[in-house]
């Protein structure tokens, strides 16, 4: 594996060594074989001369040894990536942007450290998952219910501070963040909100101090390790409905965003509410001028005779602006049987993790208005996109994440070790970049290969957003160490390696 | 540890079989069957994702539930929890799987080979 730049490989043996002391050695990795798993091999990018390689990987226990260990990486001047999990497949892994990385691993941190059932939330750190979460509730019998990604192994923090989304209506996880606590890159521990407070008692219910609240520096960037946050649960409802929505035509998407758009501003309509291609067609699979329509997944909490008369009027509301819609639901009451569900895709709107994961794609995401007809010039511009790289567009899922916008979550499929058609995979998400750029609209969630591209986009006042990111980033992280290059933030002294 | 060292490990262990009688084997395979349902049901349990594909190409020649299968070599268990062999399963990181993890979960694939 590459030394970190910079290192000769007698430095890179004494920063070893410190790593050791500080977290035993036990729990440094420098071979082959252990950094493997810390490297993304379903990457266009993995095994070719431009895959960033780890060069290390360290994994600390508790919230003074990460101090330790990013004091130590100052005194190297040692770049390193976080990861909780280290799940992030599609958006790159458990890599990092940068060769030679030291890989922070933090799944050794996962204690649940409070659950509030009267209160409805969690304090944990960043080695808990979703499974384990979810395994902790209901093994206490605790009637709480958790917003989930749908693979469940990933981590609540790591997720959530990606801007990671769920399906219920705490789908955008973000805003149920409350308060965190974070190592900066200078070493130094920072307690967000009230958590600021010595010995706060109101840290997990109020989210700001005084002054602003800045969580969110901490979400997509490289300003500090998250070492613990609080996570906003939801009562279990009395009553919880999935219920399915489905066009046979693709282009019936506009119409079908549009009717929806009333509904969830109304507040009838209160989860993620996601649009799937229905057939689910996918690339490699079949034909996307398959006339196949869209399957809206909604779910509706409450009260049984709330959630019954809302889901009528939902498919009034649909019958009247599309009639030969078709619709399925299912009314699960308490007491749950959530074991029941079996694999069904009810889960997902429960909250209740799982893995089906197909990972050899990577993955674009965008925000746009909530308009049908936004959503269907962007399959369409995807499409052309895609055509000029002899590609053609699988539309994936439109997330309606709240009553104002849409994620659309778009992948593309890789052959590992097939290094032409990776290649041609990489220039085409470029070519979406800029063509939806063009069109004026920005990403949400990029992969590392493409993030100094996505970063590029928002250029208004030349660039005055990225150079904003890098003042900071400048201050914060003097020694340009975190995460080097993450969303197209880069340290003052590698701003020549942006692509 | 490397792969041979971890072989060397199996080896001392079966030697230690051999003087403590099946009392730590039985220890082995039981901590095997907690991380195999910690780690790798998720994807292996009967209709799970991994199951599904395996069902189609073994066609029924050998169990699809890899804890179901009796031929499972210990280097074959390695390759595929440390290293990509297929894209669909990621390698697993000592702080998740660790080394001795892995020992156990070979013990437990292993428990009803011949
Ligand atoms: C088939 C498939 C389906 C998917 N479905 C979804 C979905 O429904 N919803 C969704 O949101 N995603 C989805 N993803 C994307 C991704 O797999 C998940 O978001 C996953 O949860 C991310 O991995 P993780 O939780 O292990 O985070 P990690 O890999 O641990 O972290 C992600 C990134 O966050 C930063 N980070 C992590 N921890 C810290 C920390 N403590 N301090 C500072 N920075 C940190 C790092 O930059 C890191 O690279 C899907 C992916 C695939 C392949
Ligand atoms: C993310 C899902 C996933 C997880 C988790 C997972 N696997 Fe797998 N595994 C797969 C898939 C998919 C295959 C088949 C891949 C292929 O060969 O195309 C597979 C194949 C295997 C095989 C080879 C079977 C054969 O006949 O070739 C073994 C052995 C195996 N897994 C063991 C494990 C063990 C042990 C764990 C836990 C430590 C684990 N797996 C966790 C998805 C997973």
């Amino acid at each position: 594996m590459p030394l970190p730049p910079g290192l000769t490989e007698s430095d890179f043996s004494d920063l070893l060594e410190e790593f050791r002391q500080a977290v035993g050695s036990e729990y440094v990795y420098s071979s082959d074989e252990h950094l493997e798993g810390y490297r993304d091999g379903v990457s266009p990018l993995y095994q070719t001369d431009e895959e960033p390689v780890p060069s290390a990987a360290v994994a600390p226990a508790n919230v003074e040894e990460v101090q330790q260990v990013v004091q130590i990486a100052n005194r190297y001047r040692v770049p390193f990536w976080v990861n909780s999990t280290g799940k992030n497949f599609g958006y790159g892994g458990p890599a990092g942007v940068v060769n030679g990385t030291v890989n922070l691993d933090l799944k050794r941190m996962n204690r649940i450290l409070e659950v509030n059932e009267a209160n409805a939330y969690a304090l944990v750190e960043p080695g808990v998952s979703f499974f384990e979460m979810y395994r902790y509730l209901r093994e206490r019998n605790i009637k709480l219910w958790l917003d989930v990604p749908s693979p469940g192994w990933g981590s609540i923090i790591g997720n959530t501070i990606e801007y990671g989304l769920g399906y219920t209506d705490q789908g955008q996880r973000v805003n149920f963040l409350c308060g965190m606590e974070v190592v900066l890159p200078n070493g130094e521990v920072m307690r967000t909100g009230q958590g600021a407070i010595p010995d706060g008692v109101t840290w997990q219910h109020y989210r700001r101090s005084i002054g602003p609240r800045i969580d969110e520096l901490f979400c997509q960037t490289n300003y500090g390790v998250v070492t613990k946050m609080g996570i906003w649960l939801r009562p279990e409802p009395p009553a919880y409905m999935a219920c399915s929505i489905m066009t046979d035509r693709n282009e019936k998407i506009i119409p079908m965003i549009d009717t929806m758009r009333p509904l969830r501003l109304g507040g009838i309509i209160n989860n993620n509410a996601t649009l799937y291609r229905y057939p689910f067609v996918q690339e490699g699979e079949e034909n996307p001028d398959n006339p196949g329509g869209w399957n809206n997944r909604v779910a509706f909490y409450g009260l049984e005779g709330v959630v019954k008369q809302h889901w009528e009027h939902v498919q009034d509301a649909y019958n009247d602006a599309m009639p030969g819609t078709t619709f399925a639901s299912n009314l699960y009451t308490t007491p749950y049987d959530l074991d029941s569900l079996g694999r069904s895709p009810d889960r997902l709107m429960a909250g209740i993790p799982s893995l089906g994961a197909s990972l050899h794609k990577t993955y674009f995401s965008m925000a746009l208005p909530f308009d049908g007809q936004a959503a269907w010039d962007l399959i369409l511009l995807l499409d052309e996109a895609s055509k000029r790289h002899g590609r053609r567009y699988f539309g994936m899922a439109h997330h309606v994440e709240t009553p104002h916008e849409m994620v659309t979550t778009s992948s593309a499929l890789l052959k590992p070790g097939d290094d032409d058609y990776n290649q041609t995979t990489m220039r085409m998400i470029k070519d979406w970049i800029v063509s939806t750029g063009e069109k004026g609209l920005g990403p949400y969630r990029v992969s590392t290969p493409y993030m100094d591209d996505a970063m590029a986009q928002f250029s208004f006042n030349d660039h005055r957003l990225r150079r904003f990111y890098e003042e900071l980033k400048d201050v914060i992280d003097p020694n340009g160490i975190m995460a080097p290059g993450k969303n197209g933030i880069w340290p003052r002294h590698m701003r020549e390696n942006r692509a | 540890m490397n792969r041979a060292s971890i072989l060397k490990v199996s080896l001392s262990c079966a030697l230690l079989l051999a003087a403590n009688g099946a009392v730590a084997q039985d220890d082995l395979v039981e901590r095997g069957r907690t991380v195999y349902a910690d780690w790798c049901a998720i994807c292996h349990a009967p209709g799970e994702s991994a199951t599904r594909i395996l069902e189609e190409r073994y066609q029924g020649a050998v169990p699809a539930v890899v804890d179901e299968r009796t031929n499972l070599t210990e280097e074959l268990i390695v390759a595929r929890v440390r290293t990509w062999v297929a894209p669909q399963m990621p390698p697993f990181r000592q702080s998740e799987v660790s080394d001795a993890d892995l020992e156990a979960v070979i013990a437990y694939l292993q428990r009803n080979d011949e």
